[in-house]
């Protein structure tokens, strides 16, 4: 990995945390801020990103990573989420938080952090094929994940697919997907702004994550035992094991595909097992805590992740 | 002359407002967003966009344009305030309304629309020089520009000036100016920074447009008397009475500052109105539609005003 980008990269990405957190902690804004910002980010600049990064010249080795990638996301998420059942049973994780002790771990930031970290490493490529593997992300989530959060609570499981399949990310995929696979260019107008908006995603999101930090408090999340072994497992544990497997699978020579997604995996924990536990009941502070505290640390375990990539 | 560099700007504006309009029938976004939108514009997006566009290389066969342009373009608002001001009275506009209807009758929408396209018609040249214009009208903006809005809105007759130039748009400027001055090498990375945060400037500001719209109907702009009046002195009245003036002046000759400042006077109102009108609470509405409607018009007018030039 070429470090002089990397650092440079990761240095960006955290002076726009900085500048979110500032403004935070200035409180330049509402209580709704976050939420809406969110909205925005979800609904609009984030279909747009992923769009536009699919307008491009057709190129099959892109088809083939990108269906390994796929693949490689439901195997990673999905038996991610199955490991860590077992291993939340070792670590003692009491009965109420488990599901979301469980999806915090196995789980990652892909679309706040994610997206831009590699699309700043591996340009518009890595993030085609980032948003293919969020595509498997988003299924596993809704899905398996649902299930597992919900293993603690009242209300029977009821996975709503429509909910999951229609969004407005998943319309900017397909969309994208059909311009790519019919080699369809969009007028420039639209392209216009579309990449208007689009480059509004970065800096919003990272801003997001710097308001969330201004935000918590430090000492109550580091007497949170669950909290501590969440974020150990999330950053440090996680990345490594699945670089291991990265390296043992027979991928294709030059591929970016290991790269991509070992980035993704080394992401802190994201923002959807929030959401869900908020949905069904579950411990939200936990993951709000969880959220905040590997957002923090991985601006030093995330470089030294890369290192080994 | 291109009408299609116009043409293509005007759609671009366009699609960006509705945008902003859907949203707002669609309540994707809680009632605090427009106010926390305008938050972020004010403290971060302007801010950087102003900043990271002074940083230019010291031009010595520019500086007596850039002097020039810079005190003319002064001089002409100074003027088109107070000539406005007079026309407020006349026209008896509502004592509520008339900073909104001031500002947006005076000042122009030099950075979206104004920029691409004395770039395209005058190339970096004129672009320098348009620039500095900018920074005259910001300057004028962010001071008088701010008192009259306050004035107008709140019943206080005396105005907190030191709340007024003491923000961080201000900031901004006067770290550029420094910057600029002194030629100061500034870190790439607060270069990069500011880029990003930049750019989110132009597209927020169409989708606060579009937001502000959507609390009312589409038909009441066209039936706001306000907006058809500072519609008509932004495109037609200033453009005229400034071309002519600009014909007696004793400019150089072969200097671009004639050029620069009609094309830029031609163009609709600005987008900052709208932003200042919400932080500080005057007439949005009026803001907004005033923005709407000289943005629809000007696609008439500032072909026959370019034949001017």
């Amino acid at each position: 990995m070429n470090i002089g980008i990397v650092v440079s990269n990761l240095a960006e990405i955290f002076a726009m945390i900085a500048v979110g957190y500032f403004v935070g902690r200035a409180r330049l804004l509402s209580d709704r801020a976050s939420a809406d910002f969110t909205a925005f980010l979800m609904k609009v600049t984030l279909p747009c990103t992923i769009f536009s990064s699919m307008i491009r010249e057709y190129d099959s080795s892109l088809i083939r990573d990108s269906l390994l990638i796929f693949v490689l996301g439901i195997v990673f998420f999905g038996g991610g989420m199955l490991l860590n059942l077992r291993i939340s049973r070792w670590f003692r994780v009491p009965e109420a938080k488990r599901g979301v002790w469980v999806l915090s771990v196995s789980l990652c930031n892909i679309g706040f952090m994610g997206f831009p970290l590699i699309q700043a490493i591996f340009g518009d490529d890595g993030l085609f094929l980032a948003s293919i593997m969020n595509l498997a992300y988003n299924m596993m989530a809704f899905s398996l994940g649902t299930r597992i959060i919900c293993g603690n609570a009242e209300q029977p499981v009821e996975i709503q697919w429509k909910k999951i399949l229609f969004t407005n990310v998943n319309v900017g995929v397909v969309l994208g997907l059909i311009c790519f696979l019919g080699q369809i260019t969009p007028p420039e107008q639209v392209m216009d702004v579309v990449e208007a908006f689009a480059g509004i995603t970065t800096p919003l999101s990272m801003a997001l994550i710097g308001l969330s930090l201004a935000g918590g408090k430090l000492s109550e999340v580091f007497r949170d035992r669950e909290v501590l072994t969440i974020t150990g497992m999330r950053l440090i544990v996680m990345p490594l094991l699945a670089i291991l497997i990265l390296h043992f699978l027979p991928l294709p020579a030059g591929s970016i595909l290991a790269g991509v997604v070992s980035v993704i995996l080394a992401m802190p924990c994201p923002s959807v097992s929030m959401m869900l536990a908020q949905q069904y009941g579950a411990d939200v502070e936990l993951a709000a805590r969880a959220i905040f505290l590997s957002s923090l640390c991985c601006i030093v375990t995330i470089p030294l992740i890369m290192l080994l990539i | 002359m291109n009408i299609g560099i116009v043409v293509n700007n005007l759609i671009v504006i366009f699609a960006m407002i509705v945008v902003g309009l859907v949203m707002g029938k669609r309540h994707m976004l809680s009632d605090r967003a427009e106010r926390d939108l305008t938050s972020i514009l004010m403290n971060v997006g302007l801010p950087c966009m102003i900043f990271s566009s002074m940083i230019q290389k010291y031009d010595s066969s520019l500086i007596r344009d850039s002097v020039i342009i810079f005190v003319l373009d002064l001089l002409f608002m100074l003027g088109g305030l107070l000539l406005n001001l007079l026309a407020s009275r006349l026209l008896r506009v509502q004592q509520s309304r008339r900073g909104v209807w001031v500002l947006a009758a005076t000042l122009s929408n030099g950075g979206f629309m104004g920029f691409p396209i004395v770039n395209a018609l005058l190339g970096s040249e004129g672009l320098f020089l348009a620039s500095m214009m900018n920074l005259a009208q910001t300057i004028l903006c962010y001071s008088i520009g701010v008192g009259l809005l306050t004035a107008g809105a709140s019943e206080q007759g005396k105005t907190d000036w030191k709340k007024i130039l003491l923000t961080t748009v201000n900031l901004a400027v006067v770290l550029g100016l420094a910057c600029f001055l002194t030629q100061a090498p500034v870190p790439e990375l607060v270069l990069t920074v500011t880029d990003y945060f930049g750019g989110i400037t132009t597209p927020l500001s169409m989708l606060l447009i579009g937001l502000s719209l959507s609390r009312g109907s589409i038909s009441s702009v066209f039936r706001d008397r306000d907006a058809a009046a500072i519609t008509g002195m932004r495109l037609l009245a200033m453009p005229l009475l400034i071309v002519l003036a600009l014909h007696i002046l004793p400019l150089p000759a072969g200097s671009l500052v004639a050029s620069v400042i009609a094309i830029v006077q031609a163009m609709p109102c600005p987008a900052v109105v709208l932003t200042l009108s919400n932080q500080y609470g005057a007439d949005s509405e009026l803001a907004a539609r005033s923005i709407f409607l000289s943005s629809l018009c000007c696609i008439v007018t500032i072909p026959v005003i370019l034949l001017l030039v």
